[in-house]
C-alpha cells in the first residue's frame, strides 16, 4: 500500500474516533473541555497505533511527482470550486437531519430531545457525522457554517485522493484516468458539498474495499481489524451502512473466519460498534421504512409496477449523470467475457448492495415514485466511487506484477519477516 | 510524492477552500430575506418547533426560545405555537396540489415568496 493511502485510512479513523468519543462522554455527561481531551488522547492513540501497525505492513511510496502534483491540482479545482458552488446551508436534508442532529448534540442539557421528534424527523439516523460536526462547533465556539462544509469537503477529496494512490499501483496513467472519471463528474462534487451523509458512506465503504481488498491479498489480520473497523463507521454513518457491511463481511467471510483473522475482525468491530449500539438500542426510536411494514407487505416483492417505477428512476440517473460509469462497467463485463472469468468479489458486493437498497425501494412504505426520485441520485453517490475502484482494481493488472511477479509475493514475505 | 509534502499541500488546499467559503457573497434569496429583516442565518440550521408534525419539541426546549422562525416542510398544516412572529414556509412542491397550497396560505399575510426545484417558500405572518 501507498503511505499515503496509509494515511487517509488514519485520517478516516480519526474522525470517527472523535465522533464516537464525543458521543459517548455526552452520556455520562461529561463538559466538554473532558470531552475534548479524551478525543485528542484517543486521536493521539490512534496514531500511535498506526505507527506500530505501519512495522507490520509493507508500504510502499512510489508516486512521482508529477502524478502527484497533477492530483493536487485537481483536488484545488474540486475545492475551489466546490467553495464557490456550494450551498451555504448544505441542502435539504443537511439542514433538516444531518446539520440538525448536530446542532442538538451541541446542547449538553438536552440533546436527547433529538428523539422525541419521531414524524418524518428520522431521528433514527446513526450520528457519526453530526457528532464530529458538533465536537467542531464547540471547539470553535460557534456554530460556523464553515465546520459542516469543511467536513463534507474532505469527504469529497479523501475519495479520489484514496482512489488515486490506491490505483497508482496499476500504473501512474490508469490512477489518473480514474481521477478523471471522478474530477469530470460534476454530480460528484455537487452532491458532495450538499453536506449530507452520503459522501462520508461513499468513503468509508470505499475504505472498506481497500482494507478488504490489503487483507485478502497480504493474509495480515491488521487488515481485516481495519475493515472491520470501516465496516462499524459504515453502519455509524447511515443505515444503509448496514446492508453494506453485511454483504462485505459476507463475501470475505472465508477470510474473516481463518484463525489469526477472527479476534482481530470481531474484536475491533464489537469496540466500535458500541456507540451505535448505544444509540439503537438506548435511544434511537424505530426506523420509518421498518415500523411502516404490514402484514401483506412481502407482496409488494411481487409487483411489477412496483419495479418498473424503480427501473425508471434508477436508469434514468444512471444514464444521465453516471454515463461514463456505464461505459466503464460494460468496458468491464466484456472484458470477464472474453477471459471467461466472473465478476470479481468487489464488484459483487456493490451489485448485492445495490439489489438490497432496490428491495428498500420496493418494500418503502412511502410513496414509491416520490422516495425513489428523489434519493435515487445519493445512492449512486454511495456506490459509484467503491464500483470505480472494484473494478479498476480487476480490470487491470498491478504495474509491479507485470513487470517482475506479485508485490504481494514480497509483502508477504516481509510480514513473515517482521 | 512524500505523505507529508501531500498532506502539507492538502491542508493548505483545504485552508484555501475554508476562506474562499468563509467569504462567499449571500445568494440572491439570502439577499432578498435580508431586505425584507430575516436572514437565514438567523435561525441556521435549526428549525424548532411548527405544530406541523415534522419537529415537536417540548416548550421547555432551550432551542424553541432561541427563534420565533419555523420552517413546515413536506406538507402545510395551520402554523401553532408559534405567538405572532414571523414562519418561512417551506412546502415541498411534490406533496401538495396548488389548490391546497392556496387555500393554506391565505390564512398568512405573505411577505415573500420564492422557489426552487424542489420547495416553495413563503415568508409569512400569522393573521
Amino acid at each position: 500500500m501507498q503511505k499515503n493511502s496509509f494515511y487517509i485510512l488514519y485520517a478516516a479513523v480519526a474522525l470517527a474516533v472523535i465522533g464516537m468519543v464525543h458521543f459517548l462522554l455526552l452520556l455520562i455527561p461529561a463538559p466538554f473541555p473532558v470531552i475534548a481531551l479524551v478525543a485528542f488522547a484517543a486521536v493521539i492513540g490512534a496514531y500511535t497505533l498506526f505507527r506500530k501497525m505501519e512495522r507490520k505492513i509493507l508500504l510502499v511510496n512510489t508516486v512521482s511527482v508529477w502524478p502527484g502534483i497533477v492530483l493536487l491540482l485537481a483536488l484545488l479545482y474540486l475545492a475551489i470550486t466546490g467553495a464557490n458552488d456550494a450551498p451555504v446551508t448544505g441542502a435539504w436534508d443537511a439542514w433538516a437531519i444531518w446539520n440538525y442532529a448536530a446542532r442538538y448534540l451541541g446542547k449538553p442539557e438536552n440533546w436527547k430531545q433529538l428523539f422525541q421528534n419521531i414524524t418524518n424527523a428520522h431521528s433514527d439516523y446513526p450520528l457519526n457525522q453530526p457528532s464530529v460536526i458538533s465536537f467542531f462547533w464547540k471547539l470553535c465556539g460557534h456554530e460556523y457554517k464553515t465546520v459542516p462544509f469543511l467536513y463534507s469537503l474532505l469527504m469529497t477529496l479523501f475519495i479520489p485522493a484514496l482512489l488515486f494512490f490506491e490505483l497508482y499501483r496499476k500504473g501512474a496513467i490508469i490512477a489518473l484516468i480514474a481521477l478523471f472519471i471522478i474530477v469530470g463528474n460534476s454530480f460528484y462534487l455537487d452532491k458532495g458539498l450538499w453536506q449530507y451523509a452520503d459522501t462520508t458512506i461513499a468513503f468509508y465503504f470505499l475504505c472498506i474495499l481497500v482494507c478488504l481488498y490489503h487483507a485478502a491479498k497480504s493474509q495480515n489480520p491488521v487488515w481485516m481489524a481495519m475493515s472491520a473497523f470501516m465496516m462499524a463507521c459504515c453502519v455509524w454513518t447511515k443505515n444503509e451502512g448496514i446492508l453494506i457491511a453485511l454483504v462485505s463481511a459476507l463475501f470475505y467471510s472465508r477470510e474473516i473466519l481463518k484463525k489469526q483473522n477472527l479476534l482481530p475482525f470481531f474484536l475491533t468491530l464489537f469496540i466500535a460498534l458500541v456507540p451505535w449500539l448505544i444509540l439503537k438500542l438506548c435511544f434511537a426510536p424505530g426506523n420509518d421504512l421498518v415500523e411502516g411494514q404490514k402484514d401483506q407487505s412481502f407482496t409488494r416483492a411481487f409487483e411489477l409496477g412496483r419495479h418498473a417505477i424503480v427501473a425508471k428512476y434508477f436508469f434514468k440517473e444512471l444514464w444521465e449523470e453516471q454515463r461514463t460509469m456505464v461505459y466503464v462497467f460494460i468496458i468491464y463485463c466484456l472484458s470477464c467475457l472474453l477471459k471467461h472469468k466472473m465478476l470479481s468479489k468487489q464488484v459483487l458486493i456493490i451489485l448485492v448492495v445495490v439489489a438490497g437498497t432496490w428491495f428498500v425501494y420496493i418494500f418503502t412504505p412511502r410513496f414509491l415514485e416520490w422516495h425513489v426520485s428523489v434519493t435515487i441520485d445519493r445512492m449512486f453517490q454511495e456506490w459509484m466511487l467503491a464500483m470505480l475502484f472494484a473494478i479498476f482494481t480487476d480490470l487491470f493488472r498491478d504495474k509491479k506484477e507485470r513487470l517482475s511477479g506479485s508485490i504481494y509475493a514480497s509483502s508477504t514475505l516481509v510480514e513473515i519477516v517482521h | 510524492m512524500q505523505p507529508k509534502y501531500f498532506f502539507i499541500a492538502f491542508i493548505l488546499i483545504i485552508i484555501v477552500a475554508a476562506v474562499s467559503f468563509g467569504f462567499k457573497a449571500p445568494s440572491d434569496r439570502q439577499k432578498e430575506m435580508e431586505l425584507i429583516g430575516y436572514t437565514m442565518e438567523g435561525s441556521y440550521p435549526y428549525f424548532p418547533a411548527t405544530g406541523a408534525g415534522f419537529f415537536a419539541p417540548k416548550e421547555d426546549d432551550a432551542i424553541l426560545q432561541e427563534t420565533r422562525f419555523a420552517i413546515v416542510p413536506r406538507h402545510i398544516e395551520p402554523v401553532k405555537n408559534i405567538d405572532d412572529g414571523l414562519v418561512i414556509l417551506m412546502i415541498w412542491r411534490h406533496t401538495i396540489n396548488d389548490s391546497l397550497l392556496q387555500r393554506h396560505i391565505s390564512r398568512h399575510v405573505v411577505l415573500w415568496e420564492g422557489k426552487d426545484s424542489v420547495f416553495s417558500y413563503y415568508l409569512v405572518k400569522q393573521r
